[in-house]
């Protein structure tokens, strides 16, 4: 799963410092997911440096505040309705995205499904009228076949997943950021700030 | 040139009971299935999606709306007519078989031959064609409550097959099967169909519903989505 | 593509079904085969009482040409029937007279004749002495032995006058082995060489076969002669002979009968008249059919709807509704033809394995050769029987074929079930019914009393009312037949209201009640079946049982016991004979004498009572006792009671009735009052010359009437006395007179200004123990007589047994010098207990079956109840509930619209009062319910298999 996509998911509801982000990321999806504090920071620098997060003035504890721009809005936004490509890792990635998701205040989580439920129909369907053309005597088709089949099941298996968890994703775990969480109070821990030399 | 519509639903409605009681299970379903096209109908329980089947095979009347099968309005046929629809034209496959106890599977595939009209002899030779196509000719001489379900299904599906039929209609034709028969039964269907039938199949089963040519989502009695079929086999590696 | 390929698949379906579903199959067949069987039984068994020409040629003539018989003096006035060895008058005018018979021998001087002689001889017995029939003549000729007539048993035939054959029975009775002696009374011996059987006899039959002339002097005997060779007579030749008074059997005539219309003299048969025919075909028949049809057609809607499943699959194949029906008629048709051939073939081998049994009702008596000429087949009847058996299966299916054919795929397939509520329309259409059953059957019944009322002044008006009479009667049995369908139109509601009865009883009883209602198309058969049988049963039953039981004490009153017992009287005076004055002067013994008798008598022990009752002499038509010279003995002094007969009780008919004048104003016509001579209307009392029995003590009054009679005997005590008579029928008083005996004729008998003393007695009147014998005027015993003043003495010894004594008995005593008259009556109450066994069987095997296909129907049902875990005693106590509650409701329903139809008949009819034999109702009404309950009960199984549903049925 996706740090940076993540990062800039908790941003779009408001400024953080590092150590709040990876807080809200680990409360967000279920305390299943261990982040490594250093692994934050090196993708925050990496995302001021393209430019969809900006660092603002630290605070009184030398805590940087992160704060999302345009750009990265845009970003953030893409990555949460646009539907994962299939492939064996995003399984993991799909249900964390909607774990992430579903807690965020405003998003139209009926409609992710439905979107990524097209998609993973679609390319079933794909897979499908490949296989039907395949000529299934031939030798050399069997590892193609093998690969196509597991993609097929693992398809069906998205699509009964999907199916399985709408009644539960339709309770609404939407909820803002932590208020505890204050931007300006002083940081218990953290990355000091970057000394301006 | 396209191919003719064998299959039409027009804004088809259906509701049971009346006063507090009534039941919407069908509101304005809409679809049109031509020959050589199969198409899905996935849906939740309850969604409508097997009362849209019974429809479109006669077995009940729409509230309002019509269903044209050949080019025939169900709902205006005299029974006799209906009745000779059945036999002729439309193959039903239920979801519990409804297999006769007191004939064998070949004579049990025969009969909507033989209840036409057909001599025994030449009913027989169909049957067993449709049971080949099946994989399941050597069950011919046996008696229903002597196979499994598995294969009691797939005598139901060749009965449906069998003759110069134009229509499909199969409801969770594959429910009993492991995947591997599954398969194999989806392959013959999708043959027949190709062959220049119009088919509806309602499934669970997404592997399923990916042979057909388009899925229809429904959703509390309409029809909600539409997903074609797009060939991308790149994506996949295919030679 | 055709209509015939379609129904090839029909029946191939239905073949199948019936095949797969054995125990129902059985079922339905079984409900078929039952009536069928007791029909072919019947008409197989009447088939084969009816002799054909070679069978009578066989037994009555052997290989003799002919058979003559000398009946009446000549008269031109006589005719016979070619097969009937009886001559008749042709014109009935009584000219026929017997006093001069031709002798044979001059009539056919050429012809050679073989004599056999008839009689009877008394013979010493095993036990005593006894009277045996005795046939005089060749019986064992070639002719005739082994070829018909007679067969020999064991040993040889008789080669000179001293030596006889018998029959196994009388060698029994004789005690004598083959080679020993038998002896007459009179001292003539025999002896035996060998058993033979004379067909024109029955096996129980004592006979002794010798030659002519062996035994001298028999009188009151018939002879047969017959004609061993030559020509047999032609038919003109025998109505020649005819004239002579010579009755003939003639081979060439029985082979090739004359076909003339005058020779069609009707046999006195009682012959039954076309329109009697014609009703019971009409109206008992359909009676008969009606709880086959509705029995039959329950069971058929039965396999309708177990069929529905795969009814409903090949209609949503598109079978035609014409296939669909198919389907159900055919199987309709198959069981149908299977169970009539089942009920034909079962009911043939009856006769053929019983037959003679069945005749003669004792496995161990064979009957005579008329009475059972041979097991024949009336294939005719039998095989129109299998087929309308099949039409009967398909008519029976055809209105559930018609139902079926209209099923509703869908609901079916998903297995949906009837709705709970019951419409209400049946209920009204069930009330209009029973309202309009009830209306016909009081309008009938009112039609009858006004055809029996109403003034008659000519013949044609006695036949309008006859006709009157027959429209009413059947009127009644229509109306009861609407009620008894709108009970089974209204046969939901009949439900409603046992499940309402039930459901008060417990939990498991309102479920079985809720079951019976929600499922009702299960059980209403039942109901249904119940309903209709009850009807008949109870009807024949009501209808029977009181005139049957009147006429049995009408006949029981000519002797002095009850009905079903049997009645012995042992005259005093030895030889049977006409009792002379001096017969009597000199037999008036004492007292000892009597009672030596009557110890001699019980000392058998195979009597149950036996009272010593005396008599007054017979004073029959003026047998006064006179001396030789014919004056009248002054010393015949004692007085004698005499009766006086009540005129108004006396038929209009005779002379002595008051009614009498305008009976013969009414009938002037001679012709027409003859004809009504015997029964005319109101003539149910009359007169004839009676034994009378009177009694005056009370022991003598249980002795004779074999039970307890208060108000008898309370007569007694105040000082009356008890007559057994018919003729004092009137206000209970008797009037008892005494006349001189020179004052007595025939003309002063009934004039009571004559009587020198008159006692007005109060009687009372005992009904069925009045006895009849023409030889004595009263009957009364020692006591009585010294009571009433009269001087009498002993003349019979009275006795009443349950059963006919064994010849040993009666040998024994008549080697004593003790003989007997016989007299037996019926008894209603075993022919009523018959009806009701063969009702009740019938009862319980339909509605055994009809519950049986409910089982099996709810087979599903009971299987679910015990996998979930219902113990057996819950499923059984349900089922026994439903049972008894359905063939309860159905008895008490059905028989009571059959009891209330046929008492309504009897009333109206006047032919007997209200009489219900209430043992055998209650026995109907109540055991048979319980004993269905407790069959269904038994037989619930302990474990029952859940099978997952294999297949669709």
């Amino acid at each position: 799963m996706s740090v940076k996509a993540s990062i800039l998911a908790v941003l779009t509801m408001g400024a953080c410092h590092g150590y709040q982000l990876r807080q809200e990321i680990e409360s967000r999806t279920g305390g299943t997911w261990n982040i490594n504090v250093g692994q934050i920071y090196t993708t925050l620098d990496r995302l001021e440096r393209d430019g969809l997060v900006e660092s603002n003035l630290t605070n009184v504890d030398g805590q940087t505040t992160y704060r999302i721009t345009k750009l990265g809005r845009e970003e953030a936004e893409a990555w949460l309705t646009n539907p994962l490509t299939t492939g064996p890792e995003t399984k993991n990635e799909l249900a964390n995205k909607l774990a992430l998701a579903v807690t965020i205040p405003g998003l139209d989580i009926a409609e992710l499904i439905h979107r990524q439920r097209v998609q993973t129909m679609q390319a079933l369907q794909g897979l499908t009228k490949a296989k039907r053309e395949s000529n299934l005597d031939d030798p050399n088709e069997i590892p193609w076949l093998l690969i196509a089949d597991l993609n097929i099941f693992n398809c069906e298996a998205e699509l009964r997943w999907l199916e399985h968890i709408e009644g539960t994703l339709a309770k609404s775990a939407a909820r803002d950021l932590n208020p505890s969480q204050d931007l300006l109070a002083p940081a218990k821990r953290g990355r000091p700030a970057r000394q301006e030399n | 040139m396209t191919a003719e519509v064998l299959i039409e639903l027009i804004d088809v409605q259906k509701t049971y009971g009346n006063g507090e009681n009534e039941v919407h299970a069908l509101r304005g379903a809409s679809l049109q299935v031509r020959a050589g096209e199969l198409i899905a109908i996935m849906g939740a329980s309850g969604s409508g999606k097997s009362t849209l089947l019974t429809i479109a095979g006669g077995l009940e009347v729409p509230t309002s709306g019509d269903v044209r099968i050949n080019d025939h309005s169900l709902p205006t046929l005299r029974q006799k007519e209906l009745a000779r629809l059945r036999r002729q034209t439309i193959g039903y496959v239920f979801q519990d078989f409804n297999l006769i106890p007191s004939l064998t599977v070949v004579e049990n595939v025969a009969l909507p031959l033989e209840l036409d009209g057909m001599n025994a002899r030449n009913a027989r030779r169909a049957a067993t064609d449709s049971l080949e196509s099946m994989g399941i000719s050597d069950l011919a001489k046996r008696f229903p409550d002597e196979i499994s379900g598995g294969q009691r299904q797939r005598v139901a599906i060749a009965r449906s097959f069998v003759g110069p039929r134009r229509v499909l209609l199969a409801d969770e034709p594959t429910g009993a099967l492991d995947s591997k028969t599954s398969e194999s039964v989806i392959r013959a269907m999708r043959k027949r169909i190709d062959g220049g039938l119009a088919g509806i199949l309602v499934t669970h089963d997404a592997k399923l519903a990916a042979w057909a040519d388009r899925i229809l989502v429904i959703r509390d009695g309409q029809i909600v989505d539409e997903l074609k079929t797009e060939l991308r086999p790149e994506q996949f590696g295919a030679n | 593509m055709s209509r015939f390929n379609e129904s090839v698949i029909a029946i191939k379906i239905a073949q199948r079904s019936v095949k797969r579903n054995k125990l129902q199959s059985f079922l339905i067949i079984a409900i078929i085969a039952v009536p069928v069987f007791l029909v072919s039984a019947l008409l197989t068994l009447d088939a084969s009482t009816k002799s054909t020409v070679s069978e009578q040629l066989k037994y009555e003539l052997g290989d003799a040409v002919a058979k003559y018989e000398v009946q009446y003096s000549p008269n031109k006035n006589l005719a016979q029937n070619p097969d009937l060895l009886q001559l008749q008058e042709i014109i009935p005018d009584g000219t026929a007279t017997r006093g001069e018979l031709v002798d044979i021998h001059q009539v056919l001087p050429k012809t050679n004749l073989v004599a056999v002689t008839k009689t009877d001889a008394i013979f010493k017995t095993a036990s005593g002495i006894g009277p045996i029939s005795v046939f005089l003549g060749e019986s064992w000729n070639p002719a005739f032995l082994n070829k018909g007539p007679v067969t020999l048993i064991e040993g040889s035939v008789p080669e000179g006058s001293n030596e006889v054959l018998v029959t196994p029975s009388a060698l029994k009775r004789f005690g004598v082995q083959l080679g020993e002696t038998i002896s007459t009374e009179s001292g003539l011996e025999f002896k035996v060489v060998g058993t033979m059987r004379d067909y024109s006899t029955s096996t129980s039959a004592d006979i002794v076969f010798a030659m002519d002339k062996s035994i001298p002097n028999v009188s009151g005997s018939s002879s047969f002669y017959y004609q061993l060779s030559g020509d047999s007579p032609s038919w003109k030749e025998v109505v020649k002979l005819n004239q002579q008074g010579i009755a003939v059997l003639s081979r060439s005539v029985l082979l090739n009968p004359p076909v003339t219309e005058e020779q069609l003299l009707e046999e006195n048969s009682g012959g039954a008249s076309l329109f009697a025919i014609f009703s019971v075909l009409l109206f008992l028949v359909p009676l008969g059919l009606l709880p086959v049809v509705v029995l039959a057609g329950s069971a058929f809607a039965f396999g309708a709807r177990r069929q529905t499943r795969t009814l409903a699959v090949m209609a949503s194949l598109g079978a035609s509704r014409n296939t669909l029906q198919n389907v159900t008629v055919t199987s309709g048709i198959w069981l149908g033809l299977l169970g009539g051939l089942s009920g034909v073939v079962l009911g043939v081998l009856l006769v053929a394995f019983f037959g003679p049994s069945l005749v003669t009702r004792s496995f161990a008596v064979q009957p005579t050769w008329n009475q059972y000429p041979g097991f024949h087949i009336p294939w005719m009847f039998l095989i129109i029987l299998v087929i309308a058996s099949g039409v009967l299966g398909a008519v029976s299916s055809y209105l559930p074929a018609r139902k079926a054919s209209r099923v509703n795929i869908l609901a079916t397939l998903r297995g949906q079930r009837s709705e709970g509520q019951v419409r209400a329309r049946t209920g009204v259409g069930a009330l209009v019914l029973l309202l309009a059953g009830l209306a016909v059957v009081i309008f009938s019944s009112m039609l009858f009393t006004y055809a029996l009322n109403m003034p008659k002044e000519a013949v044609s008006a006695y036949e309008r009312a006859d006709g009157l009479k027959r429209l009413a009667v059947y009127g009644q049995l229509a109306g009861g037949i609407i009620t008894v369908i709108g009970f089974m139109v209204g046969r939901g509601w009949i439900l409603r209201g046992i499940r309402a009865v039930i459901s008060r009883f417990g939990k498991q009883f309102n479920f079985a009640g809720r079951d019976l209602l929600f499922n009702r198309s299960r059980y209403a058969p039942v109901l249904s079946s119940v309903l209709v049988v009850y009807f008949v049963g109870a009807m024949i039953l009501s209808v029977s049982h009181g005139p049957m039981q009147k006429q049995a004490i009408e006949n029981a009153k000519q002797q002095t016991m009850l009905p079903g017992q049997y009645n012995y009287m042992f005259p005093l005076n030895n030889d049977g004979a006409e009792p002379t004055p001096e017969k009597y002067l000199a037999s008036i013994p004492s007292l000892q004498t009597a009672e030596y008798r009557k110890n001699m008598i019980t000392q058998t022990g195979a009597f149950t009572n036996a009272a010593v009752i005396t008599a007054t002499p017979d004073f029959y038509y003026g047998a006064a006792s006179r001396d030789s010279a014919g004056n009248f003995l002054e010393s015949f002094n004692f007085t004698m009671p005499h009766v006086i007969f009540n005129p108004e009780t006396v038929c209009y008919s005779q002379a002595i009735s008051s009614h009498h004048e305008a009976f013969m104003k009414e009938h002037a016509d001679v012709k027409d009052w003859e004809n009504y001579i015997n029964y005319p209307p109101g003539c149910a009392n009359i007169i004839e010359m009676n034994r009378t029995i009177v009694v005056a003590d009370v022991k003598t009054l249980q002795t004779i009437s074999n039970r307890v009679d208060p108000n008898a005997e309370q007569t007694l005590t105040a000082g009356g006395v008890v007559v057994f008579s018919r003729v004092f029928d009137f206000n209970g008083t008797a009037k008892i007179r005494w006349t001189k005996e020179s004052e007595y004729s025939m003309e002063n008998n009934f004039d009571s200004s004559n009587a020198s003393k008159a006692v007005d007695l109060k009687s009372y009147v005992v009904p069925g123990m009045v006895s009849e014998s023409l030889r004595y005027m009263a009957i009364i015993s020692p006591e009585t007589a010294a009571k009433l003043d009269i001087q009498a003495y002993p003349v019979a010894v009275l006795a009443n047994t349950e059963a006919p004594i064994s010849t040993e008995v009666t040998d024994e005593l008549m080697g004593k010098g003790i003989w007997f008259e016989r007299f037996t009556a019926d008894d209603p109450n075993a022919l009523a207990w018959l009806v009701t066994w063969v009702a009740g069987i019938f009862v319980l095997l339909a509605t055994s079956i009809a519950l049986g296909l409910s089982q099996i129907e709810a087979a599903t049902d009971k299987r679910t109840l015990a996998a979930i875990g219902a113990p057996k005693s819950f499923r059984s106590r349900m089922v026994a509930t439903q049972a008894f509650a359905l063939t309860f409701t159905g008895a008490a329903l059905g028989g009571g619209v059959g009891i209330a139809v046929g008492l309504t008949l009897v009333t109206s009819a006047s032919i007997s009062d209200l009489v219900l034999p209430w043992p055998q109702v209650v026995t109907l009404l109540l055991g048979v319910p319980m004993l269905a309950a407790f069959i269904f009960w038994v037989f619930t199984p302990k474990n029952l298999k859940y099978e997952v549903r294999q297949a669709l049925d």
